[in-house]
């Protein structure tokens, strides 16, 4: 069988992260993990940079950790259950609203903890991407009209697979050598080299690229050049101003919708522009198969449910923290988030 | 049923305790404000005033002995339960659990029309309007912590003056708040039953001092702001008193059933993780 399209595992970790960022509530928050998770280590191929997804889920608890720390030290919410006070530091007039030390909460904590599971849970759902798709084949079906920025989308796609692919190949090369130096000497010495090497491999990726062809600007008119870029400009200028104009509820109306739609048109037409004036061939191109648009739905439906449920007003998607409330199970984005395992039954393990 | 057991007790203690006030005042017996619910502190203490505007309720005032350590512990200190909007937590949506569920979601912040503002001032004085939020102003001890709901609006009583050292009861005043509060005893409980039901409890109750504020009417000076006190308490006796969590019982098995669920996943993908690194290596 052949492996699915690298899009499709984009897709469907995006729609996990879609939900993720839709709730604070710890039971779906979980529940989205250990999905993206478990598929991660199940669908992953044998490839080097399959690895990633351990490195993401421990920065995820890394992240966690920090969030908690700093709402112990520096307060933010805090609700009438003082678990223990810590020594306040004074601060000056001009820092009022600002808080070093004193009360600590439970009400505190537990939202600290809400809010550093849902940026662990984001970082899980791109871990599990990384870890599925292949990069460089995902570049395969980067739009004509992006060539002139695809050195940089590149570099920025593979430096997470490359540090993983790295770190493997410098600990590997420091075992052979008889240095079994572990916990925090073992980062000091990994951590330049891992960095250097990851950087020098997504460099040289993109280099190889450029001398390929990509990005080319050679035999292409100058207005057909300045058309393209123009249209692509102004369409992601009309999708942030329509984007904010959306989430800004104080905002007219015609900055919304209208603003967002021209923005649309303005990038389509630019793409559009863009890809007439080169032709390219691929050897043995990624197809959309029914597996694929299976995956990508699957995901894609978890964060869709979970998008409407809140726009019905589902109140347990944000459990409350003062007063503090047992969570309850938002019935109908855990489900959703359920069907997200799909890929475990369609792709073998290791066949990714 | 609960809400009106336990509300008619209220009532009941309510009203034995202002015939024994006004029994004692007859008899010329000098009546201290009683010093655990007193609605206007003594000397020290920070006293908490909620006006509840267009929500109806009128005017409610609390006292939180000591120094709170911000004006959130003075507002619960005082015998007032609130809650912060869950996206959005740091702001005070609701206050008793008003307003209610479907004037404001309590999800995002409220809007600049019908909200929460925080006053404070010293006693006898005038409001200010606070540029800090009350989770990190520090109220200093003997002054006056204010909430209003509405546009932002001032609360509609001043600043309860100090209280004059020995109160020298001349009449006996109770009487006219008497039958107004006995009436409703029996009325009102309905509408409020449903905010009780649908909310869940906050960690403090509010427990709030309705009868002290009018068993000190004599004392203080501010006679026509306290009569809208006393007015409001009429309609108001029956705070929603937060049921005890029954309803969360179902809440709480489809949590335990999504916990199963994710423990297993979990195993799962660790085994296989564990599975497959064994046969890369």
């Amino acid at each position: 069988m052949r492996s699915p399209h690298s899009g499709a595992w984009w897709l469907w970790a995006l729609g996990l992260a879609v939900a993720a960022s839709r709730t604070t509530n710890p039971a779906l928050l979980a529940m989205i993990a250990v999905v993206a998770g478990f598929v991660a280590v199940h669908c992953r191929s044998s490839a080097p940079w399959s690895s990633a997804y351990g490195m993401f889920l421990k920065f995820g608890l890394v992240v966690i950790g920090i969030r908690l720390v700093f709402s112990v030290l520096v307060g933010g919410i805090n609700g009438p259950t003082v678990l223990f006070t810590l020594p306040e530091i004074p601060l000056p007039d001009w820092a009022q609203g600002i808080r070093l030390g004193g009360a600590v909460t439970t009400e505190g904590l537990v939202y600290a903890l809400y809010q550093g599971l849902q940026l662990a849970t984001l970082l899980g759902c791109v871990g599990a991407a990384n870890a599925l798709a292949d990069p460089r084949r995902l570049l395969k079906s980067v739009p004509t009209a992006l060539y002139e920025v695809s050195a940089a989308v590149v570099v920025a796609l593979t430096v997470a697979p490359q540090l993983a692919v790295s770190a493997k190949a410098v600990r590997r090369a420091r075992v052979l050598r008889g240095d079994t130096a572990h916990g925090w000497r073992a980062i000091r010495t990994l951590l330049v080299p891992v960095l250097e090497d990851a950087l020098d491999r997504s460099l040289h990726l993109a280099a190889a690229m450029d001398s390929r062809g990509y990005g080319r600007t050679a035999g292409i008119p100058r207005q057909t050049r300045l058309l393209t870029a123009a249209l692509v400009m102004g369409g992601l200028v009309g999708l942030c101003i329509g984007a904010y104009g959306l989430l800004d509820a104080e905002a007219p109306v015609f900055i919304g919708g209208p603003v967002l739609a021209i923005g649309v048109v303005l990038a389509v037409a630019g793409l559009l522009v863009g890809s007439r004036r080169l032709r390219r061939t691929r050897y043995r191109p990624d197809r959309w198969t029914v597996p694929s648009v299976l995956i990508a739905s699957s995901g894609a439906l978890a964060g869709a449910v979970t998008v409407l449920a809140e726009s019905f007003g589902d109140a347990s998607l944000v459990p409350s923290t003062v007063p503090l409330e047992l969570p309850d199970v938002p019935l109908l984005p855990t489900i959703g988030v359920l069907v997200a395992l799909l890929p475990v039954f369609l792709v073998g393990e290791g066949r990714s | 049923m609960v809400v009106r057991r336990g509300y008619g007790t209220h009532a009941g203690t309510v009203t034995v305790r202002l015939l024994v006030t006004v029994l004692l005042a007859a008899a010329g017996i000098v009546v201290g404000a009683p010093t655990s619910s007193a609605a206007v502190c003594g000397g020290n203490g920070v006293t908490v005033v909620v006006d509840f505007g267009s929500l109806g309720g009128g005017v409610q005032t609390g006292c939180a002995s000591g120094d709170p350590a911000s004006g959130l512990t003075a507002l619960a200190d005082a015998g007032f339960g609130y809650t912060f909007p869950t996206r959005q937590p740091g702001f005070v949506c609701r206050i008793n659990n008003r307003p209610g569920p479907d004037a404001d979601p309590c999800v995002n912040a409220s809007p600049a029309t019908a909200y929460w503002s925080y006053w404070y001032a010293d006693r006898g004085g005038s409001w200010t309007y606070s540029s800090l939020g009350a989770g990190n102003r520090d109220p200093r001890a003997g002054t006056v912590e204010g909430w209003s709901y509405g546009s932002g609006k001032a609360p509609t009583m001043a600043p309860p003056a100090k209280p004059a050292a020995p109160p020298a009861p001349t009449t006996p005043p109770a009487p006219p708040p008497l039958p107004p509060r006995a009436e409703p005893t029996i009325v009102p409980p309905l509408t409020l039953t449903p905010i009780a039901g649908s909310e869940p409890t906050s960690s403090t109750p509010p427990t709030t001092t309705t009868a002290p504020s009018s068993s000190s009417e004599p004392i203080t000076t501010t006679g026509s702001s306290m009569s809208v006190t006393s007015a409001s308490v009429a309609s108001e006796v029956p705070q929603p008193q937060p049921v005890a969590s029954e309803q969360k019982s179902g809440g709480s098995t489809t949590v335990i059933v999504a916990g199963v669920v994710v423990v297993a996943l979990a195993v799962l993908a660790f085994i296989t993780a564990r599975r497959r690194r064994a046969r890369d290596d």
